[in-house]
């Protein structure tokens, strides 16, 4: 039991952190919350199905188109809608006001073009899963795991030494200065609406192949994203990835005590106790007084 | 030859008026100091010279080269870099990072580090602590980095925005012969806002006085110290 409920937890702590970590990046070079975050997942995810079950196109094609298109639908998010926001010098809260329309625009969109009914993608078909000390495993789950192990040290060694990363990490820091130091800060958070979207799209593909496609698993999932990204200090890419393993562990281990159906508010009581405790989250830094 | 010339400049932030009609040359390879009571705008004038104010009129050209409309990320490539006032350093990035924000647009890593050795050599507190967070720097070891950062792009033209402030009056003076070595050892022009006119007054070669936005006096130092009008700005008359 313990076992299966660490893998469980681990699982659904690398599909939050597909979210929370994208969440991140944008939030941190923009400074407002990005909801619609989560409908980019929807919308590859259902990119996804329509041209994997509907065109009959190869895996090989559809995975990474997916993600293009992903990366894409967050780019012309952020040059269509918050751009010309941000430059009539609105506050966040407006943004954040555009974006729960966003969401809720996308999610009614494929609701309309593809039914309110789960669509099953049935690229590789769900075994029972391979037996570990008593638990079970999907080969899925395994990629899952993997794949997002591979991407997190690959985004962590983005972030830390390349040139493009640390210039987002100086953007995320201080805007302003960044101006007056020569970097156009508008292309470094396109850049972020970029890269947070497309790594939402691999989450869209990922967790189409381990649950089903609905109109509003987006939205779930932000819910979810939002509280690992405060839980691990919103502000740090590796402090969201751990708060996202955090709630999935809690989530899962929770259900060892209380029925399953309690799952989200095991993960708002969480996120109301770090609100409370640490607002800065597990890894926010807290600069201290020197400035 | 004037490096820098303001020809009737008037600008503020949205619908508040801060400079007007502002005409004034730099020469090349001299330190001029903007000095006047708070509120003047000075810090307004060095915003409006890298674009980062709104310029209602007027027109400022950098070699001859009119750059009124240039963003401020176009205006580093001409050789113009501005070390602002307030929070001056990335402090999530280590110093050394720090330092390479100066030069971002520059890919030749041989570049980068013998730009970078440059400053070391002229700051060797930075070189000692250059894997640090910056948040974790001195009040005085923060204004060697942010203006460390800003010679990084070898400018031109350097704006400086109250370099003493918060420093202690040795570190000041301190501060102030690095600003004099940037000007002799590299020729930059410099062009600095500063509270702490006696010790400025002694390195740089021109003031301007600024007073509700128009400039008042304009001399050498060495005129202008005796002068009225900063007899008037010592007593805090214009306050």
């Amino acid at each position: 039991m313990f076992l299966q409920l660490l893998i469980n937890g681990l699982i659904a702590g690398s599909i939050y952190a597909l979210i929370s970590s994208g969440f991140s990046i944008i939030y941190t070079t923009n400074k407002f919350v990005h909801f619609a975050h989560g409908s980019t997942a929807t919308v590859a995810a259902y990119f996804l199905y329509w041209t994997f079950s509907g065109l009959g196109i190869p895996i090989y094609i559809t995975f990474p188109l997916t993600i293009f298109v992903a990366a894409l639908f967050g780019f012309l998010i952020h040059l269509v809608i918050y751009l010309p926001l941000k430059k009539r010098k609105t506050s966040s809260v407006i943004l954040l006001i555009a974006s729960i329309g966003i969401m809720i625009f996308c999610d009614n969109l494929m609701q309309l073009l593809f039914g309110a009914n789960v669509k099953i993608l049935s690229i590789f078909p769900h075994g029972r899963g391979i037996e570990f000390l008593g638990a079970y495993i999907t080969p899925i789950q395994i990629a899952i795991l993997i794949i997002v192990l591979i991407l997190f040290v690959g985004l962590w060694t983005f972030s830390k030494y390349s040139r493009l990363g640390k210039i987002m990490r100086a953007v995320a820091d201080n805007p302003e200065l960044a101006k007056t130091t020569g970097i156009n800060s508008v292309r470094i958070q396109h850049w972020s609406f970029v890269i947070g979207s497309a790594i939402a799209g691999l989450a869209g593909i990922l967790i189409a192949l381990e649950h089903n496609i609905e109109p509003s698993m987006g939205t779930h999932l932000m819910i979810q994203g939002f509280t690992a990204a405060v839980i691990g200090g919103v502000t740090s890419l590796p402090g969201s990835i751990v708060g996202a393993y955090v709630l999935g562990l809690v989530e899962n281990f929770g259900i060892w005590w209380l029925p399953s159906g309690y799952k989200s508010a095991i993960a708002f009581v969480l996120l109301l106790a770090f609100l409370l405790v640490r607002p800065q989250g597990i890894f926010g830094i807290n600069k201290g007084a020197r400035e | 030859m004037p490096l820098l010339e303001i020809k009737n400049l008037h600008a503020g932030y949205g619908e508040l008026k801060v400079l007007t009609d502002i005409n004034f040359e730099l020469e090349k390879g001299k330190m001029s100091v903007l000095m006047g009571p708070n509120g003047a705008g000075k810090s307004t004038l060095l915003k409006s010279i890298f674009n980062i104010t709104k310029i209602t009129s007027g027109n400022i050209y950098f070699e001859h080269e009119n750059i009124t409309k240039l963003p401020a990320y176009k205006l580093i490539g001409k050789g113009i870099s501005y070390v602002p006032q307030g929070k001056i350093n990335f402090g999530i990035l280590s110093v050394r990072d720090n330092l390479l924000m100066g030069i971002h647009r520059i890919k030749d890593a041989n570049t980068v580090e013998k730009k970078l050795e440059e400053i070391y050599t002229q700051f060797p507190i930075l070189k000692e602590k250059q894997k640090e967070y910056a948040f974790s720097l001195s009040g005085g070891q923060q204004q060697m980095l942010a203006i460390g950062r800003a010679l990084m792009s070898s400018p031109k033209l350097l704006l400086m925005d109250e370099p003493s402030l918060g420093l202690s009056p040795k570190l000041v003076k301190e501060m102030f012969q690095h600003i004099k070595n940037i000007r002799d050892n590299f020729g930059t022009t410099i062009l600095v806002v500063e509270h702490n006119l006696k010790s400025i007054m002694d390195i740089a070669d021109e003031g301007y006085i600024l007073v509700q936005g128009g400039v008042i006096a304009h001399d050498l130092c060495c005129n202008l110290k005796k002068s009225d009008a900063m007899k008037k700005v010592f007593v805090g008359e214009f306050d």
